[in-house]
Formats: C-alpha cells, sequence, structure tokens
C-alpha cells in the first residue's frame, strides 16, 4: 500500500530496530556488571538456544566471557547500540529537519511573495512523507486528518479546538488523542494531489490521492448499512484501525458534498454501488414520504425520520445521480424522485410563501446524468431555488435591513462567511452562466478587496481560501488588476498566518496544531489557483465551491 | 542476579511504546473534570443580587468595584490596600470609604457577563452588564468635558451619586486604568453619549497647538496635565477615535487619530529603552485594532506603526530563559513573575500582549517563542507564600498557559492551568462567593484583577471541555 514511500529507508530503518531490539531482548535495561555476567541460564529456554549463534562468526562462536556468541566485549556492543540509536534518531529526525529547513526558506516571511506552488507541495509532501497511516496493523495510507505540527507526527492529545470547531465533529475519540482520517474533511486535499500531478508530471501525488479513496473504499465500510466512517462525525482511527466517532454516538453525517465519485467509481466501483445504496436504505428512513434525519448509525440500521436538513437532500441526490450513471439502477432513481418530492412540498411555507431549500447545484448536477422527465424536474426545481437565493443574497448586499449576510471572516459550526456565498455563486455561475451570480461574486469580491479579518477572530483558513477564490473569480470575470492584487495579497497573508515556518498549515489563527476541519485544504486549492493564473497554467484547478 | 527483570521491563516497554494493536478500543474517556464555572455563576449571581448600586438618592445599577466578601454589602471602611496598589487608584473618595463604582476597573466584569448571557442563554448577566454601561454614559459625564467619572483616579461613589477623586483633586483626575474595549457596545447602547465621550476625549486631552496627548486630564473643566505622550495611553485614544469615526462617520475623528498618530511614527524607530518597547507593544495592539476601522491611508499608517512597534519590542534583548521576564525598563530591568503592581507589568501581562500581537496577525515569530518560553516559565514557578498574590495576575497566568496550549498542543501546559485554576478557586474563593482582593485581603476590590480572574476561569473550562459555541474575550487587556 505505501508504494510511494521510500523503501530504502524503510528498510533501514526496520534493520536499526531490529538491532536495537535484539540488544533490548539481550541485555535489558541492565547495568555494565550485568552485561558483564553473560547470557542467562534461562535465556536458551526461551529463546532457543542457537538465537544467538546467527550473530557469531566462525570459530568465534559461542566465546565467553562476554557473551556466548559474541566475538566483541560487552563495551563494544554497547557502543554500536547507542550508535545505532543515534542514527535511528537522526534518520528519523533528519527528514523532519530538511522539510522544516525547507519551510523556513520557502515560506520566508521576508519573501515579497511566496512561491504557491511550492508552498502546497511542501504540504503534500510532508503529508505523504509523515501525514500517512503507518500505525497499527493496518498502514493504510490514509492521511491523518490532524497531526503536530511541531513534531510531524501523530498528535498525543485532543488539542484545542480552532474556534467555532463543535466537539463531536473532530477526527479523534472524545478526550483523548486525535488519530482520525475522514477523507471527506480532506476531500479537497485529494483533489490537491490530483492537480498537482498535473500540474508537476509527478505521479505520486495523484497515486496517494487514489490509494486514500480505494483503501477507504474497500476497508472501511460498515458490513451493515455500507455506511462509510467518515463526514461530520466519523472517522477512521488510524491506531486502533477501526471507525470512530468524533462524539458520543457513531452517527453517519455528510460533511459537504462528495464530488469525487468519478474517482471513487474508477478504484472501487462495487463499494461506491453500495454506499450510494446503503444511503438509501439506512439513511433514509422512510422511503415512500423521503423522511430521514441527517444523522444515521452507522453500524447498524436504525434511521429516524427527524431533521431532515435540506442540504444533505443535495448530498444525497449527489451521490445517487452518479450510482445510476454507473450502474442504471432504478432504485437510484426512485431515491432521487422521493427526495426532490419530498423538498418539493417543503418548499412551501405555512403562510404559502416559498423557501429555498435543497439550493440548486446537486439537483443540476443530477440532471446532467439522469434521463428525461427526472431530469426536467430537476432542473426546474433548480431554477425556482435560484429565484429565491438570488433575491435573498441581492438585498442583503444592497443593505437590506431584513436580510443578515454571513460575517466576512468568522466561521463556526454551520456558519459560513460571505466568502463562502460567493463559493456558492460559483458554484451556480459555472452550471449556469447566470449573469445574476456573476454580479454578486463581484459585489462579494468588491467587499473584500480591502478587508483584513477583524480583531481576535479565530480565522480558519477555509475563511482565506474562500477570500482568495472569490478574488480569482472577479478577476475572471471582470478583469480588473486590484482582484488579482487583492487575490496575492490574501495568499501571501494567508502562507505567512497559516504556514508561518513550518511545513504544514495550522488549523486557525489562534490554534497551532494541523486539522484539515477548519480548510486548510480548501486554502491549498486556493492558492494553486493564483499560481495557475499568475503563471498562465491552462491547467483546470478545482472549483473551490465544495465548502457547503 | 537475575536479568529477568530488565528484560521484562525492556519489552513492557517496547510493548508500551507500539502502537496498540487491536481491534478492541478503550473505554471511552471520561468527561474531563471542571469545578471553575459553578463558582464564576455564583460571583456573577452575587454581584446581580448585591453588588448593584441600590445605594443613595439614585439607583443605578453600577457594580461595585469593592465590597465585603462576609456581608457582601456596602464597605462601610477602607480596608488595607493589597500589596502595590496605590491609594489615589481605589474606588473610593480619597481616605474615605470604598463605596465607588468605576467600570474601567471592572471592564473585564462586564465582558465576563456578557459571555456569561452566551453560555447560559440566560440575559440576566448581559442585562445587567448593558444597563450598567449605559446609564454609566449618559447620567455621570462631566457637563463641562463630557468625560466619564473612570479609569485611573476617579470613580462614581453610589452613596452621594457623584463623582469620587480617589486622589482628591479638587476637578478630579481623568487618566485611562486600560484601554476601553467595549465602545462597540457603547455605541450600540448609548450613541450620543458615546460619541460626546470621545470628543470630550479628543477636547479636553490633546493639546490643539501642539498636537500632544496629555496623560491627565481635569474631569470637571478643561485643563491638561502631563502632556507625555505615553504611547500606551495613545493607543487608547486611538482606538476610541477610530471607533468613533467608523459609527459617527464623524470626520473630526479621524482628524485627531490622523494627529496623534503623527506624533508617534516619528518617534517609535530607533533605539529605546524597555519602558518605552514595552508601552508601545500596548499601541501596537491599539493601533492594529483601530486599523479596522478607519479607511486607508490611515488603516495603513496604523498597520505601519504597529509592525514598528513590534521590532523594537523584539529588537529587545529579552532572555526569558535566564531572566524570567521581558525587558520592561531602563538598564535592562525585568518583569517580574507575579509580584504585581501598577505601571510595572508581570511576565505574563506582556506575554499576553505578545499573545494579542501574535494572534492578530504581527510579521514576528519572536512573539511565539516568547508566548512559549514565558508559559514554560511559569510552568516551574509557584507564587511565593508570602506574596500578597493579586487575583488578576493569577488569570494572566492561566491565560498565558492555555495560550500555550492551544500554539502546541502540549497538554502540560493545560494541565498547568487547571492547577493554578483550582488554587485560583482555593486561595481567592474560599468563604464567600466574592473573591478576594489578594491572597492577604478579606475584602473585595477589582482594582487587581478579580474579573481577569474570573475571565481566565471561563477561558479554562471552556478549553478543559472543548467548547467553542461561545468565545471567551481575549484576556489581553490589562495593559
Amino acid at each position: 500500500m505505501l508504494s510511494t514511500m521510500n523503501l530504502s529507508q524503510v528498510a533501514r530503518s526496520g534493520a536499526l530496530l531490529a538491532i536495537n531490539l535484539q540488544c533490548l531482548m539481550v541485555w535489558g535495561f541492565s547495568g555494565i556488571g550485568k552485561l558483564n555476567s553473560g547470557v542467562p541460564a534461562w535465556f536458551g529456554d526461551k529463546f532457543g538456544k542457537n538465537v544467538l549463534r546467527q550473530f557469531s562468526r566462525g570459530s568465534d562462536a559461542g566465546r565467553q566471557p562476554h557473551s556466548p556468541a559474541m566475538k566483541r566485549p560487552a563495551h563494544t556492543w554497547i557502543l554500536r547500540r547507542l550508535l545505532a540509536n543515534a542514527l535511528a534518531l537522526a534518520l528519523a529526525g533528519g527528514s523532519y529537519l530538511q522539510l522544516c529547513a525547507r519551510a523556513a526558506s520557502e515560506l520566508s516571511s521576508d519573501s515579497a511573495a511566496p512561491d504557491l506552488l511550492r508552498v502546497v507541495r511542501l504540504y503534500a509532501d510532508t503529508m505523504i512523507e509523515h501525514g500517512r497511516d503507518t500505525y497499527g496493523p493496518q498502514q493504510s495510507g490514509l492521511l491523518l486528518s490532524a497531526l503536530d505540527r511541531g513534531t510531524l507526527q501523530l498528535l498525543k492529545v485532543r488539542p484545542a479546538p480552532p474556534g467555532g470547531i463543535r466537539r463531536g465533529d473532530r477526527p479523534g475519540r472524545a478526550w483523548v488523542e486525535m488519530n482520525g482520517a475522514n477523507p471527506m474533511l480532506d476531500q479537497n486535499l485529494l483533489r490537491v494531489f490530483y492537480t498537482l500531478s498535473e500540474l508537476t508530471g509527478e505521479a505520486r501525488y495523484a497515486r496517494v490521492a487514489d490509494e486514500e479513496l480505494s483503501w477507504f473504499f474497500h476497508h472501511t465500510m460498515s458490513p451493515k448499512t455500507s455506511l462509510l466512517p467518515w463526514g461530520e462525525h466519523l472517522s477512521w482511527d488510524v491506531v486502533w484501525d477501526v471507525p470512530i466517532s468524533g462524539g458520543e454516538e457513531m452517527m453517519h453525517e455528510f460533511a459537504r458534498p462528495w464530488v469525487l465519485w468519478d474517482q471513487c467509481y474508477r478504484l472501487a466501483a462495487e463499494p461506491s454501488v453500495r454506499f450510494a445504496l446503503g444511503l438509501w436504505e439506512h439513511q433514509i428512513a422512510n422511503q415512500k414520504t423521503g423522511g430521514f434525519d441527517r444523522h444515521a448509525p452507522y453500524f447498524e440500521h436504525g434511521p429516524v425520520d427527524g431533521k431532515d436538513f435540506a442540504r444533505h437532500a443535495g448530498f444525497y441526490i449527489g451521490t445517487w445521480c452518479y450510482a445510476w450513471r454507473h450502474t442504471t439502477n432504478e432504485v437510484f432513481l426512485r431515491a432521487i424522485e422521493t427526495l426532490l418530492a419530498r423538498f418539493e412540498r417543503k418548499r412551501v411555507q405555512r403562510d404559502g410563501s416559498l423557501a429555498a431549500t435543497i439550493g440548486p447545484l446537486d439537483c443540476e448536477l443530477a440532471a446532467t446524468m439522469v434521463p428525461d422527465p427526472l431530469a426536467s424536474r430537476l432542473r426546474a426545481f433548480a431554477a425556482k431555488e435560484d429565484e429565491l437565493i438570488l433575491a435573498r443574497l441581492q438585498a442583503g448586499l444592497s443593505g437590506a435591513t431584513n436580510v443578515d449576510l454571513p460575517p466576512a471572516w468568522q466561521t463556526g459550526y454551520s456558519a459560513g462567511t460571505l466568502a463562502g456565498e460567493a463559493m456558492f455563486c460559483l458554484a451556480r455561475y459555472e452550471q449556469t452562466g447566470n449573469p445574476a451570480y456573476q454580479k454578486l461574486i463581484v459585489a462579494i469580491a468588491d467587499r473584500y478587496v480591502d478587508a483584513t479579518p477583524g480583531e481576535d477572530v479565530d480565522v480558519w483558513p477555509m475563511s482565506f481560501g474562500h477570500v482568495i477564490s472569490t478574488e480569482l473569480a472577479a478577476q475572471r470575470l471582470a478583469a480588473k488588476p486590484e482582484y488579482l492584487q487583492a487575490a496575492l495579497r490574501f495568499a501571501r497573508l494567508a502562507v505567512e498566518w497559516f504556514w508561518q515556518d513550518r511545513p504544514l498549515p495550522r488549523a486557525s489563527l489562534k490554534t497551532g496544531h494541523y486539522e484539515t476541519i477548519t480548510g486548510c485544504d480548501s486554502l491549498a486549492l486556493a492558492l494553486l489557483d493564483v499560481h495557475a493564473l499568475i503563471h498562465g497554467l491552462t491547467n483546470r484547478i478545482p472549483s473551490n465551491t465544495i465548502d457547503r | 542476579m537475575s536479568l529477568r527483570p530488565p528484560i521484562a521491563i525492556g519489552l513492557a516497554m517496547l510493548c508500551a511504546m507500539a502502537p496498540a494493536r487491536s481491534a478492541e478500543l478503550p473505554k471511552a474517556a471520561p468527561v474531563p473534570a471542571s469545578p471553575f464555572l459553578p463558582v464564576i455563576y455564583k460571583y456573577a449571581d452575587t454581584l446581580l443580587e448585591r453588588g448593584r448600586d441600590t445605594f443613595g438618592p439614585i439607583s443605578t445599577g453600577f457594580f461595585l468595584s469593592a465590597l465585603d466578601r462576609t456581608t457582601l454589602g456596602l464597605l462601610t471602611n477602607r480596608p488595607p490596600a493589597p500589596a502595590g496598589v496605590r491609594e489615589t487608584s481605589r474606588a473610593g473618595a480619597k481616605n474615605g470609604a470604598l463605596t465607588c463604582a468605576n467600570l474601567q476597573h471592572d471592564e473585564n466584569l462586564l465582558r465576563l457577563l456578557f459571555t456569561l448571557s452566551e453560555l447560559s442563554a440566560k440575559p440576566k448577566y448581559s442585562n445587567a452588564a448593558a444597563a450598567a454601561l449605559t446609564a454609566f454614559l449618559t447620567r455621570t459625564p462631566s457637563t463641562n468635558t463630557h468625560l466619564l467619572p473612570w479609569g485611573e483616579h476617579l470613580g462614581w461613589d453610589v452613596l452621594r451619586d457623584e463623582p469620587a477623586p480617589a486622589d482628591g483633586a479638587r476637578l478630579g483626575t481623568h487618566q485611562f486604568f486600560r484601554p476601553w474595549i467595549l465602545w462597540e457596545r457603547c455605541f450600540d447602547l448609548a450613541p450620543a453619549a458615546s460619541q460626546q465621550v470621545a470628543l470630550g476625549l479628543r477636547e479636553h486631552h490633546l493639546n490643539p497647538r501642539t498636537g500632544a496627548l496629555a496623560l491627565q486630564a481635569d474631569f470637571a473643566e478643561h485643563g491638561l496635565h502631563d502632556e507625555l505622550d505615553d504611547p500606551r495611553q495613545a493607543g487608547f485614544f486611538l482606538r476610541t477615535w477610530a471607533i468613533a469615526y467608523a459609527r459617527t462617520g464623524d470626520e473630526q475623528f479621524l482628524r485627531a487619530c490622523d494627529r496623534l498618530l503623527a506624533r508617534f511614527e516619528k518617534r517609535i524607530s530607533g533605539p529605546v529603552q524597555g519602558a518605552v518597547a514595552v508601552s508601545s507593544l500596548s499601541l501596537a495592539i491599539d493601533c492594529a485594532g483601530a486599523a479596522h476601522h478607519v479607511p486607508k491611508p490611515l488603516s495603513a499608517r496604523l498597520r505601519t506603526c504597529a509592525a514598528q512597534a513590534d521590532e523594537l519590542f523584539c529588537g529587545l534583548p529579552h532572555s526569558l530563559k535566564e531572566s524570567h521576564g521581558f525587558i520592561i525598563g531602563s538598564n535592562l530591568v525585568v518583569s517580574r513573575l507575579w509580584s504585581a503592581e501598577p505601571g510595572t507589568p508581570t511576565t505574563a501581562q506582556v506575554a499576553l500582549m505578545c499573545l494579542s500581537r501574535y494572534e492578530n496577525g504581527a510579521k514576528l515569530l519572536a512573539y511565539r517563542e516568547f508566548i512559549h518560553a514565558a508559559a514554560d516559565i511559569y510552568r516551574n514557578s509557584s507564587p511565593p507564600p508570602e506574596l500578597d498574590l493579586w487575583p488578576g495576575t493569577l488569570g494572566h497566568v492561566i491565560s498565558l498557559q492555555l495560550a500555550a496550549w492551544r500554539s502546541t498542543a502540549r497538554a502540560e501546559y493545560l494541565e498547568r492551568a487547571r492547577e493554578l485554576g483550582r488554587f485560583a478557586l482555593d486561595k481567592f474563593f474560599d468563604q464567600s462567593p466574592l473573591p478576594r482582593a489578594s491572597t492577604k485581603s478579606e475584602h473585595y476590590e477589582t482594582i487587581t484583577g478579580a474579573d481577569t480572574l474570573a475571565l481566565a476561569l471561563v477561558e479554562l473550562h471552556l478549553q478543559v471541555l472543548h467548547i467553542t459555541a461561545v468565545r471567551c474575550p481575549s484576556n489581553s487587556i490589562d495593559r
């Protein structure tokens, strides 16, 4: 699985570890007197009479007094052991120090404009080298969703949460060290990896992403519900090799839409279909009305008809449309139709007015895959959603006092920023070319051109990523130099504030560890987009529009 | 002698070092204990019930800045001052009983109350704070200067319902005690009165001819004292006027900022002494804060000034590991760890200023190292038993440990904060819901930072239980 790891490094480390273990088993933590007294009588019974002879050479074998099988005296062995230890430490620390040195040179705050591709590559390289699951019995190669930025190792604690992050949403068990991998939280990082392979021509980045998706879909699915340990509350504990929850219950819930279905069907088609079916059978409580709760038990069947947050219906529709395309199993059409009908009804309020529900994005996407008449119905639904959403956003941006616009920088659970709204507008504009969305993107970009985060706000990297992507979108749509300048300014600030002098970005301005839940992957994606724009690259950088 | 024990120990250690290899998860860890919040609620509830002005002809609802911890009532005397506290700064008229309310002494208490309402969803705390602020802004300003009876040497006597000069000055002496971070709330609650106060500060603290800033001004009539151009005090004014501009659009405030800033832009470069550097660090915090509220080019100038102050402070040869303090005075005088007094910040206080700059985008990573180094010092240091410790000092150290915990993800900092939190409950909140003014005091008096300690304990509670729905205000205003 870890084909991308440096094999010679693994071999060297393994050999050194073996030597150390042998020494430790023979000599324990003993003093010089004990070492000189030779091997105890019970040793042969326990480990076999010939075990130490493997280390002997020729006629020296079995020679006393220092050891039965070693021709050198004990102090030579102690010396060698110390050297071996030092070498092992050097090997372990070497790559860490190398990365830190790279970080220091590439992230120097003296640099007026850091090389953004190098910053993102440094992040990716560090994750490949230090941030994959090499722990526990199953070394899955999954990318850790949180790490200690100081040591580039597993966290030994559950670190202080970034502002607005709920306890039960983090990638690790409650109150103990946080060692989870949650591909849904890392989704934009996986997209960054695929993009890096395109930009650099190095296949290893895409291979890591492929390995993650393949392993995750093949090994972590619940045998009873076919749901995956990812999303808002679940993750895969890389040390214990079991699915875990950040809270008290093992509840499956999407954290954001999953846009990597094409890759999943390429790498793990059968598990992908099983998941899509599991979503219909074990997340949807009432298959007639479409009633569901965004939470569904992972281990056992047990969905309830409760809080059917509309955006989650969009995520399910966005899952089933791919399943339909790959299987043409009618059940997926029925699933889409059922939820669509539910929200066609729920859109109408008690007083007869209409309110936006699912949003247009997933419906429009599904419409490109499913046949008519469902496709037309999805498109019509999306168009109505547009009307409702546009009215609210336009009123808010024109200063209407009865519409609350989101804050500029502060993010929290279920509370995005204004730039996040711009990302929604961008996604919809990319689908439809509706000029109303174009105007909104530019209007929001204008608000950020001279902005900086407010005092004492614990800003997330995601917020910066969205602001940068907003400015870039405005630059592409309105072609004014101030947007690109603003994007560059924010990119430079983001590198300075989040990466600082380390190879990994921190989770927020008030924390120091690495944790993708706050969207450092989205920020990295935005930085790649800046790089592509200023270098005139024609590579397609994925849209930074999935944090919704 | 058998080798079995060493080998067994070795193998055991190996097992311990190796990752666990079982699909069976260990039992769920228990929810960590946090005894802090109930104590703080009790403190706040007691103040709401017993610690507000219901005395004299007018019941203002102001929070008393000193109380009897036993009777929970008004002090009828003037208890001995905690060590380091100047008599001319206490919450009472000169030589009189401590019967005053001083909102600047209670600033963190007001912030605490707003936070408790968010935490508890009970509006009574924020309502009480808002009522006190509104009444203070509308009822107490000088009719001549529009300055408020608060700060370093003034209070509001709740028995006589009039300003009380703590220093005995006939006209009263207006001087900021610490920065006022609640201007935005003030403008929400009483916009016209807040604007008047901001204008009063401009008219009665700035020398109109030279543009120099007076550290002190007469409260009752126009009169400037000590035109010292102190960077720390200048920051408090810049913050005030920047917010006033943002809320009113009145260009007078922009011009006042411009004029005051210009005096410091020239002075804030080049070699300086420690005291100026610390004062400039405080200025940097306020410049950066003010920059959010004013347009370019003033915002850019404020940020540049902050960056210069950063360079100045970080450029001093602080060696925390050796000296256990920051350079805060001439001849490389360093800050003390536990012994507090006005005008002489402790190491933790300076570190919290560094924290404010670090968390608000200062370029210099030196701040991060200062925070960690200072936290390390306090991890291995306890207040000497003979010291008359202030609650605010302990609050600063707790917040510093929490800052290092957030920054490093090293559990020892959180554990130290919890230890100190328990120590605080033991030493300050014993025998009464109101904290002591100091470990050797029997009464309650906020000048020594009981409010700051309470805020730190709420922050600790939120960190221990990983609560983020409510954000604790930054504990960095004691500067």
